[in-house]
C-alpha cells in the first residue's frame, strides 16, 4: 500500500462531495473512494446498478485499482475510462443540454429501481464522451431511504430547467448565463426572466415559478425549516417517480424557437466554386496526413463540415463555434451519423472560456485543456482581425498556445468576405496583407507549407507552433 | 393560489424526513417537491387505475366482438 505521494495532483474542481476525490498521478486520472462512502459505492457495485448504467452507455466505466491507496481517509482508489475533452455546460448547444439533463432523470429512475438514489444533479458531472452525454461522477450514488424526497431536485432545475426553459422561451443566448452563475441559475432570476405566458403552463409553473416562490418563503423562515429538519416522515416512492417523470416529460418537449443566423447558410454564399472547395479539403487532408493529431480543436467549425475530415479518420474533434445556430445543427447531425468523434461545442473565440469558480480553479479555460496537436482557423481570420479589430500578432500569440501545429487560411482584403466586413466601416487595417500576415505569424510559428487555394485569391497554411 | 399551496405546505411539514445532504436541497426546494410529488403521485396512481379499468373493459367489448364475429 502507497501512503500519500507527493507528487499527485487532485483536481481542484473535486472538493465538495466527502464521498471521494479526484487526482492525477504520472497523466493518469483517479478517484479517491474515501470511507465514509464505502457501503453506498458496494452497495452500487454489487446492487448490479453499475453494471446496469455501463451497459447502457449512461455511467463510466472503471476498474478498482488495489495497490493504491491515496490517504488515510481512503478505502479504494478507481480508474474510470478517461474523458478525452472535458466540456462544460456553458459550452454546450440546447440539444446537448437537454440530453445530458434527460440522462441524468434516465439515471435516476433506473437507480430507484436497484435502490438507490441520485444525491448530486450537476450538470459539470455529465460529460459527452463517444458522441454521447454521460454521468462520469461514480459518486453520485446513495442508498434511496424509503421515504425521502429527491435531494439534487433544486440542483437539477438550476442547472438544467432553468437554462433550458429560458433558452427555449426567450433566447438561445441565456444558455450563456450558466457561465456566470456556476451552481446553476437561480430560480427566481430565471421566474423573472421568463415570459408571463410560462405561468399558464403547468410544467413552468410548478417546477419554476411556484418553486422559486417556495424557495423564497421558507428562506425567510427559520421556524419552518427547523420543523422540517425535525420531521420524519415521507414521500412515496410512486411520487418521487411521478416527479422525475413529470421533469423527463417537460424536458423532452422543449424545443429551440426558429432563429436565424448569418452562419446558417454560410457555404451558400462564400465565394468560393465547387472547384476551390474540394482542393481546399484536399488540402486539409493533406495536412492532417503528414501530422497525424490526435486531437483536433477547429476554432471557426461552423456545422463542422472541415471538422468531419478530421473526425472521420477517427481524429478527436472538437468543432467549435460562436453561432448556436451552427453548433445545434452540427450536433443533430452527428446524432445521426452516429459519429462518435466529434464534439461540437459554442465557443466565442474572442472572449473564450475561462478559468472559473473557486479560485479561479474549478473550471479550466479553453488554453488549460489544451494544446491540441492542431488546430484549425479556416476562413476565420478576417473575422479575428477585421471584425475584432485584433493585430495578426495578438492573434498568432494566442494560437500558438491553443494547439501544436495549426492549419490557417488567409482571406486577403480583396476577398467579397471581407469587402462585406468592411461594407459599413472604415477601412483602417492598412497592414492587413498576406506580407504582414507571414511575417507576424513567424514571430510564433513555423510556416511549414502554403498553398493557394484555387480559384480563389484564399491561402491555406500549415505552421508549427514555436510554443506549445 | 400560491396562497393555498403554501398552507398545504405547513400540512405537509409534519410528513417531511430531514434533509441530509451534503449539497444543500434547499428548503423551499425540499418541502415543494414533496407538494408536487404528491399531486403528482396522485394523478400517476389515478392514470395507473383508469389504464387498467379501460383495458379491463376494453377486454370484454373485444373479446366479445371477437365472440360475435366467429
Amino acid at each position: 500500500m502507497e501512503t500519500k505521494n507527493n507528487q499527485d495532483e487532485i483536481s481542484a474542481s473535486s472538493f465538495r462531495d466527502p464521498a471521494g476525490f479526484v487526482f492525477k498521478r504520472d497523466g493518469e486520472v483517479y478517484r479517491q473512494i474515501n470511507k465514509s462512502y464505502k457501503d453506498d459505492y458496494e452497495l452500487l457495485m454489487s446492487s448490479g446498478l453499475y453494471q446496469n448504467l455501463v451497459d447502457k452507455q449512461l455511467l463510466v466505466s472503471h476498474r478498482e485499482e488495489r495497490d493504491i491507496v491515496k490517504n488515510n481517509d481512503g478505502y479504494k482508489v478507481i480508474k474510470p475510462e478517461p474523458i478525452p475533452f472535458i466540456s462544460y455546460p456553458y459550452e454546450w448547444t440546447f440539444s446537448q443540454l437537454r440530453q445530458a439533463g434527460l440522462v441524468l432523470l434516465k439515471i435516476q429512475k433506473i437507480a430507484l429501481k436497484f435502490g438507490l438514489s441520485l444525491k448530486d444533479a450537476s450538470a459539470y458531472n455529465v460529460q459527452f464522451l463517444k458522441g454521447k452525454p454521460i454521468l462520469i461522477d461514480t459518486l453520485s450514488f446513495e442508498k434511496y431511504r424509503k421515504g425521502s424526497a429527491w435531494l439534487a431536485y433544486r440542483q437539477f432545475c438550476q442547472h438544467f430547467l432553468a437554462p433550458l426553459a429560458l433558452s427555449s422561451k426567450v433566447d438561445i443566448r441565456f444558455l450563456q448565463l450558466s457561465r456566470l452563475f456556476i451552481d446553476g441559475i437561480p430560480l427566481d432570476l430565471a421566474s423573472k426572466s421568463l415570459p408571463q405566458s410560462t405561468k399558464f403552463k403547468l410544467f413552468f409553473l410548478t417546477h419554476i415559478h411556484l418553486h422559486a416562490k417556495a424557495q423564497k418563503r421558507f428562506s425567510k423562515d427559520e421556524k419552518q425549516a427547523k420543523k422540517i429538519q425535525d420531521n420524519k416522515r415521507v414521500m412515496g416512492k410512486n411520487s418521487l417517480l411521478a416527479l422525475i417523470e413529470n421533469l423527463e416529460k417537460g424536458i423532452s418537449k422543449l424545443k429551440l424557437k426558429n432563429f436565424k443566423s448569418e452562419w446558417k447558410d454560410y457555404y451558400n454564399f462564400t465565394n468560393y466554386s465547387s472547384k476551390s472547395f474540394a482542393f481546399k479539403k484536399d488540402v486539409v487532408i493533406k495536412f492532417l496526413d503528414k501530422i497525424q493529431p490526435k486531437t483536433v480543436w477547429d476554432l471557426g467549425a461552423n456545422n463542422g463540415e472541415f471538422s468531419r475530415l478530421a473526425s472521420s479518420k477517427g481524429i478527436l474533434t472538437c468543432a467549435f463555434d460562436i453561432d448556436y445556430n451552427a453548433v445545434e445543427k452540427n450536433y443533430q447531425k452527428l446524432l445521426k451519423d452516429k459519429d462518435e468523434n466529434i464534439l461540437p461545442l459554442f465557443l466565442d473565440l474572442t472572449n473564450p472560456s475561462s478559468d472559473l469558480g473557486w479560485a479561479h480553479s474549478e473550471r479550466e479555460s479553453l488554453a488549460k485543456r489544451g494544446p491540441a496537436d492542431m488546430t484549425f482557423a479556416l476562413a476565420l481570420i478576417h473575422h479575428l482581425a477585421i471584425s475584432n479589430n485584433l493585430p495578426f500578432i495578438k492573434i498568432a500569440k494566442y494560437f500558438a498556445k491553443l494547439g501544436k501545429y495549426l492549419v490557417i487560411e488567409f482571406v486577403p482584403k480583396e476577398d467579397s468576405q471581407v469587402q462585406k466586413l468592411l461594407s459599413s466601416r472604415e477601412d483602417i487595417f492598412s497592414s492587413y496583407n498576406q506580407n504582414c500576415f507571414e511575417k507576424e505569424f513567424s514571430d510564433y510559428f513555423e510556416i511549414l507549407e502554403n498553398h493557394k487555394v484555387q480559384e480563389s485569391s484564399r491561402v491555406l497554411y500549415l505552421m508549427k507552433s514555436r510554443l506549445a | 393560489m400560491s396562497k393555498y399551496i403554501f398552507y398545504v405546505v405547513v400540512i405537509f411539514l409534519a410528513f417531511s424526513q430531514p434533509a441530509l445532504a451534503y449539497i444543500d436541497p434547499g428548503t423551499g426546494s425540499f418541502v415543494f417537491q414533496m407538494i408536487v410529488g404528491a399531486v403528482l403521485g396522485f394523478f400517476f396512481i389515478i392514470k395507473l387505475y383508469f389504464h387498467k379499468i379501460k383495458t379491463f373493459f376494453l377486454k370484454i367489448f373485444k373479446g366479445k366482438k371477437h365472440g360475435n364475429e366467429k
